[in-house]
């Protein structure tokens, strides 16, 4: 027991921060990040305008713009490109459903897979079929866009739950 | 249009230094103008243009000269006692032309016992915009012969009045009651023609006052790290529609205090109905922030300026999020929420094995000065991720768990076991 009490030498301090629950596409097609907690959302700055599909895991992401389709990593920057085209995103692949292709992303570089559908399935919802945007948010959370507003879709075991988020310009950060 | 009858005689050749007014402007008259018929006893005014500073002169019974400017423009003004057809010399700087008119008994079109003269308006006062003002006019023959009505026409209701043509015997009335109905706000106005007699018909509309309304929440109690939901109610239903806004505004500085639209959001209220519509929604949803205070929602609405207090009370720190990694050899305690006191304070952790037995005493952290940095700087209300790092000296994948507890100015609030993966 002696020995497990000198584990700890000291606690550091290290960091407070605002939360950032992840980035989302507004109805302005701007990418933006979502600052704050469930049911406390802060929409910040655009980050990224003209954006057609967005998806993001928090440790990288997806976006496609008139440019193509982009890998970002977890700060936000472009580490990979394809042409554009209709496609469906998960944490690592993305689907061009006109080719039916996959590219992987390895961490270095795309990577060609067979195509696994299951892997871009969105979350179910009652009103999904209405839906006009389902896209990630992080690993926990979903931006839908329903009937004229956006809603934050939390999908952590246990804890699911939706909120509204505010969308209004005038406050955007 | 009460000159639309006139006719001009240019069979003269006249220099043409008298003008008459017409529908299209001041027209030269000829040898002699026809002013048009009136009933007796009801004056029939006619504007003229003559040369400046010029000398006016009119003989003849019923016909007088006013308004005289000295730009030259001056009315002629025919009131006959009695019907029959009349005619007087009109001279103006020494030209001189005829001016006729006709005195014809008509119906006496009356409001409130006064009779009106043709191009009268007849006000119908204010009104809300959709409902509809009323006015009854009195058609009557104070002559002493029948007279026929035979034509009425109006962009206005006819709510009640005899069936056309018909007679009146002398010394007799109808009840005419019209009705007027403002689309929008501002003035309303329509015309109201009697055998060719007009006359225009105001009303003012105004915006509808709705029925007292209240704001109502689906929150029993509400506080900090809320989504409610609000919905405005009136006491009974609309009878015309409208609408509003509603304005949050807030004693503290976050700006996660907000409707789902901002701090402003505009509301509609159809007729027949008693609740707003945010859009086709017919609730709103006010997010009540990480900041304790007063959040006051003001409702604006014709009829209806109120507000509705909210108070946040100052409650414990509120933990969204918390999770505990091994990080190399240190030990990483993420901890996401919200302190709407601003006023955390100490941290308690206490780590135990994989069988659940203390590891050393508890580590009580008191990082005052980056808490009240941190609130003082974010400007994100009392949102906040805590990451604290515990280096490790041993062998870190001896820790199974640990507890954690936050304090602030209110209260303690424990976190729970966080298992290290």
């Amino acid at each position: 027991m002696k020995y497990l009490l000198s584990l700890f030498t000291f606690a550091l301090f290290a960091q407070i921060e605002t939360p950032r629950i992840g980035f989302w596409r507004d109805a302005q097609s701007r990418v933006r990040p979502l600052h704050g907690v469930a049911g406390n959302f802060i929409p910040g700055a655009a980050v990224r305008e003209g954006v057609v599909a967005f998806a993001w895991y928090g440790d990288g992401g997806w976006l496609r713009s008139a440019d193509g389709i982009e890998r970002l990593d977890a700060s936000g920057a472009t580490v990979a490109r394809l042409p554009d085209g209709e496609a469906r995103f998960s944490a690592s692949g993305v689907w061009l459903t006109n080719l039916n292709v996959v590219y992987r992303w390895d961490g270095r570089s795309l990577k060609n897979e067979p195509v696994d559908s299951a892997e871009f399935a969105v979350p179910h919802l009652q009103a999904e079929a209405e839906a006009d945007q389902i896209e990630p948010i992080s690993q926990d959370w979903w931006h839908v866009r329903l009937r004229g507003r956006s809603y934050a879709l939390r999908t952590t075991p246990g804890r699911e739950a939706r909120f509204e988020i505010p969308e209004a310009e005038d406050e955007a950060r | 249009m009460k000159l639309a009858s006139l006719l001009l005689c240019a069979a003269s050749a006249l220099v043409a230094q008298i003008q008459v007014e017409t529908p299209t402007g001041f027209q030269p008259v000829g040898a002699s103008v026809t002013l048009g018929v009136t009933n007796p006893g009801d004056p029939l005014d006619t504007r003229f243009r003559g040369p400046a500073q010029a000398n006016i002169q009119i003989g003849g019974a019923a016909f007088s000269a006013r308004d005289i400017l000295s730009n030259g423009d001056f009315t002629v003004r025919f009131l006959p006692a009695a019907e029959g057809s009349y005619s007087a010399s009109l001279t103006v700087a020494g030209v001189t032309v005829i001016v006729r008119a006709t005195a014809q008994a008509t119906v006496v079109v009356s409001q409130a016992g006064f009779a009106l003269s043709r191009g009268s308006v007849i006000d119908f006062g204010v009104v809300e915009v959709g409902a509809t003002a009323q006015q009854t006019l009195l058609l009557e023959n104070r002559s002493t012969r029948t007279l026929t009505v035979s034509k009425i026409e109006t962009g206005a209701t006819i709510l009640a009045g005899p069936a056309l043509p018909f007679n009146l015997a002398p010394g007799t009335s109808v009840p005419l009651r019209l009705g007027l109905t403002p689309a929008s706000v501002g003035f309303l106005e329509l015309p109201l023609s009697i055998d060719g007699r007009e006359f225009t018909l105001r009303a003012s509309g105004t915006i509808p006052r709705l029925p007292p309304a209240r704001i109502m929440t689906d929150a029993v109690a509400v506080l900090s790290g809320q989504q409610v939901r609000l919905r405005i109610e009136f006491a009974e239903d609309a009878r015309t529609a409208s609408g509003g806004t509603l304005e949050l505004t807030f004693s503290g500085d976050d700006p996660a205090v907000r409707l789902g639209t901002g701090r402003v959001a505009t509301f509609s209220l159809a007729a027949g109905s008693r609740v707003a519509k945010f859009g086709a929604a017919e609730d709103i949803m006010m997010q009540t922030g990480t900041t304790a205070g007063v959040i006051r929602i003001r409702v604006q609405a014709p009829g209806n300026d109120f507000v509705r207090e909210f108070r946040i009370e100052s409650q414990p720190v509120v933990v969204d999020d918390a999770k505990a990694t091994r990080e190399g050899s240190t030990i990483v305690v993420a901890i996401t929420g919200f302190d709407n006191s601003r006023g955390a304070a100490s941290m308690n952790f206490r780590f135990a094995d994989k069988a659940g037995n203390p590891l050393g005493s508890v580590f009580t952290v008191t990082p005052d000065n980056e808490w009240k940095s941190y609130f003082q700087t974010s400007g994100m209300g009392g949102v906040f991720r805590l990451r604290a790092v515990f280096p490790v000296a041993g062998d870190s994948s001896l820790v199974g768990s640990v507890t954690a507890e936050i304090a602030n100015t209110v209260g303690r609030t424990e976190i729970g076991k966080l298992t290290l993966p």
